[in-house]
């Protein structure tokens, strides 16, 4: 099921030429086929064209079609493309909403290639086998559990679920850090108790006026059973949306 | 507090009835003479003076003139008083700045009365002054307030242009960073390779080298901006530099906008006499204004050019867009007029660039011949010398 780098096909989108070539190089190393596009809509005509293209790296800020109008774009067609953006800290877009428009990571310049390299072959893992690790927490130590309608730890409500993670409603503190690693426990419409492991995107910590307060949770391990269960329900409602917004 | 009164007499029977009528009334001293009641007045100042005329050495006339010349007792009320009863003696007393006339010899009544009026005179006139000295200070406190707080808009101004840049800024600087740290990175792996590929890493640190380059003339753009020259003394620059330093800075904006930039040759040996740093924030703003104006535009273009006119430089800033609508030419170098929607502009940026030019002695303006919107500076190339010593 899971590609080689040899057979995997990633599109490098950036305005900047000596940057894309640094990228390329380092994919290239690495064993991946990589493609090149100078703008998001280029990358867009290529990616029509050329519809074997596994995962898309691509600034945000570029002329002639920028990030997230790649992103908007591609979701609109092809729903399953992964897209990693790049960020410099000061984009329009916030981690949030660039979750909610359906990107599977972000990366802010300047990058950390270990770690984009690590996360272009997560995301390359189908979700069936990404989740069935549990690799992640014996690394680090667990520090929130999240219980909903639990009496411990962070206290929170499953508000719903995206592709890759969830939006947890939390009303008061304390809310989890970004990049906490948490295990959560929460049930499905149908009462099937669903345990996991995920990580914290990110942590709106008071309402605004469109917007919920609480986090944004990656999955990052589910059980065999539930897994099958959470995949089905993605499935079924296909969200568009990687981590919802609320 | 008693109210003062001087009584100025030869007579000590005058004085002795004036006190009798008086004494309830307010403070009172007495002179026999002219020169006595100006030494009285150096240390004891008095709202009402009566004054006889005719006295040996200094006169009535003469002392009632010397009082109305001193500043410092400007609020002292004089009554001149004579036996005689002529007009011309009377419309001389008033020549000398009395305030009124009575003559000898008087009713109590009629002096009693009169004093009043005139104590509540020198009192009501008092405050007014007083009100009117506060009342300066005030007016002096606000312009000084007023001129500290346009000090600061202006800088305020600037600093919001930076701050619209800044995100591009930040954008065009990280891009670079990013390409420096893959290239390392890469190198890291590169030299643990058998053989090491030096050709390779010596095209790596080529890139490096150049990406280097690019961001310090990033942040030379940005240092040279940021600073507040509006102290700055007027120095001769190249205009060339100016306009370079000051375009780095919104390149990216343009860039994402889609904007295509040309700058038409300026000569290097073309020098200004100025403020280069608030010519600078003329062409950021200039620069900015025509990239919101023209951003939804289908053809979109800037251009900025430079020519001698005279003992002047005219640097025109065009854009693709048609021209400014009257109704907004109008009001456009105003404070606070501005035609960007909530958030985005400060409406500062052209009354501030209009102020600039002005204290270059120059000028800003928009060409209304232009097919295309075009806002001319003209700055003169080399200020008087009188401007220098005053610079």
């Amino acid at each position: 099921m899971q590609k080689t780098p040899e057979e995997t096909n990633i599109l490098l989108v950036d305005d900047e030429p000596d940057f894309r070539k640094a990228l390329e190089f380092s994919f290239k190393r690495a064993g991946y086929k990589t493609f090149l596009a100078g703008s998001g809509n280029e990358a867009f005509d290529f990616i029509c064209a050329n519809k074997n293209i596994d995962v898309v790296v691509s600034d945000i800020r570029m002329a002639n079609g920028d990030g997230v109008q790649l992103l908007e774009r591609l979701r609109e067609r092809f729903s399953e493309t992964p897209v990693v953006l790049l960020i410099t800290g000061f984009s329009e877009l916030t981690t949030e909403e660039a979750y909610e428009k359906g990107a599977e990571a972000l990366f802010a310049k300047p990058i950390d290639q270990d770690g984009l390299k690590e996360t272009i072959k997560r995301l390359l893992t189908p979700p069936e086998m990404r989740w069935g690790e549990r690799t992640d927490l014996s690394a680090t130590q667990l520090k929130v559990s999240i219980q909903f309608g639990g009496p411990s730890g962070v206290d929170g409500q499953i508000v719903s679920i995206g592709r890759g993670g969830m939006f947890v409603g939390i009303d008061h503190p304390p809310y989890p850090n970004v990049n906490e690693k948490v295990s959560f426990q929460f049930e499905l419409a149908d009462h099937q108790s669903i345990e996991g492991d995920g990580v914290v995107k990110w942590a709106r910590t008071g309402a605004t006026t469109h917007l919920p307060a609480g986090c944004g949770i990656e999955f990052s391990y589910l059980p065999e059973e539930q897994r099958k269960q959470v995949m089905q329900y993605i499935e079924a409602n296909r969200p568009k949306a990687f981590i919802p917004i609320k | 507090m008693k109210q003062k009164v001087l009584i100025v007499d030869d007579e000590p029977r005058n004085q002795r009835i004036i006190i009798e009528s008086l004494e309830d009334m307010a403070e009172l001293k007495t002179a026999s003479s002219g020169e006595e009641a100006w030494a009285i007045m150096q240390t004891w100042i008095p709202d009402l003076v009566l004054l006889d005329i005719m006295m040996p050495g200094i006169d009535g006339y003469q002392l009632c003139k010397q009082i109305k010349s001193d500043k410092r007792i400007e609020f002292t009320k004089v009554i001149l008083v004579s036996g005689k009863a002529m007009i011309d003696e009377r419309l001389k007393g008033y020549e000398v700045g009395a305030d009124d006339y009575m003559t000898k010899p008087f009713v109590p009544e009629e002096l009693v009365a009169k004093t009043k009026v005139f104590l509540r005179l020198t009192e009501a006139e008092k405050s007014l002054g007083e009100i009117n000295l506060s009342l300066e200070k005030k007016v002096e406190e606000r312009t000084k307030t007023l001129t500290e707080t346009q000090a600061k808009l202006a800088a305020a101004a600037k600093m919001s242009a930076l701050g619209e840049m800044a995100g591009g800024i930040a954008h065009e600087i990280n891009t670079p960073l990013a390409t420096i740290g893959l290239l390392i990175s890469q190198m890291e792996e590169l030299i643990t390779d058998d053989p090491i590929d030096k050709d390779l890493i010596s095209e790596h640190l080529t890139t490096i080298g150049e990406t280097v380059k690019r961001i310090s003339t990033i942040i030379t753009g940005l240092r040279f901006f940021s600073r507040d020259g509006s102290h700055d003394n007027f120095s001769q620059v190249a205009l060339t530099e100016v306009v370079k330093n000051t375009l780095v800075l919104c390149q990216e904006k343009l860039k994402h906008s889609n904007i295509q930039l040309t700058v038409e040759p300026i000569a290097e040996s073309l020098q200004v006499d100025c403020r280069s740093v608030q010519i600078s924030q003329v062409l950021v703003n200039l620069v900015g204004n025509s990239c919101d104006a023209i951003q939804n535009r289908p053809e979109k273009w800037i251009r900025i050019a430079a020519k001698v006119q005279g003992d002047q430089v005219e640097i025109s800033v065009t854009d693709s867009g048609e021209g400014i609508p009257e109704s907004v030419r109008e009001k456009m170098f105003q404070p606070f007029y501005t035609t960007k929607e909530v958030g985005k502009g400060t409406g500062l940026g052209l009354s501030i660039s209009k102020g600039i030019l002005e204290s270059h002695k120059g000028s800003l303006c928009v060409n209304r011949e232009s097919k295309n919107t075009q806002f001319v500076i003209r700055l003169p190339l080399k200020r008087e010398s009188s401007q220098a010593k005053a610079g």
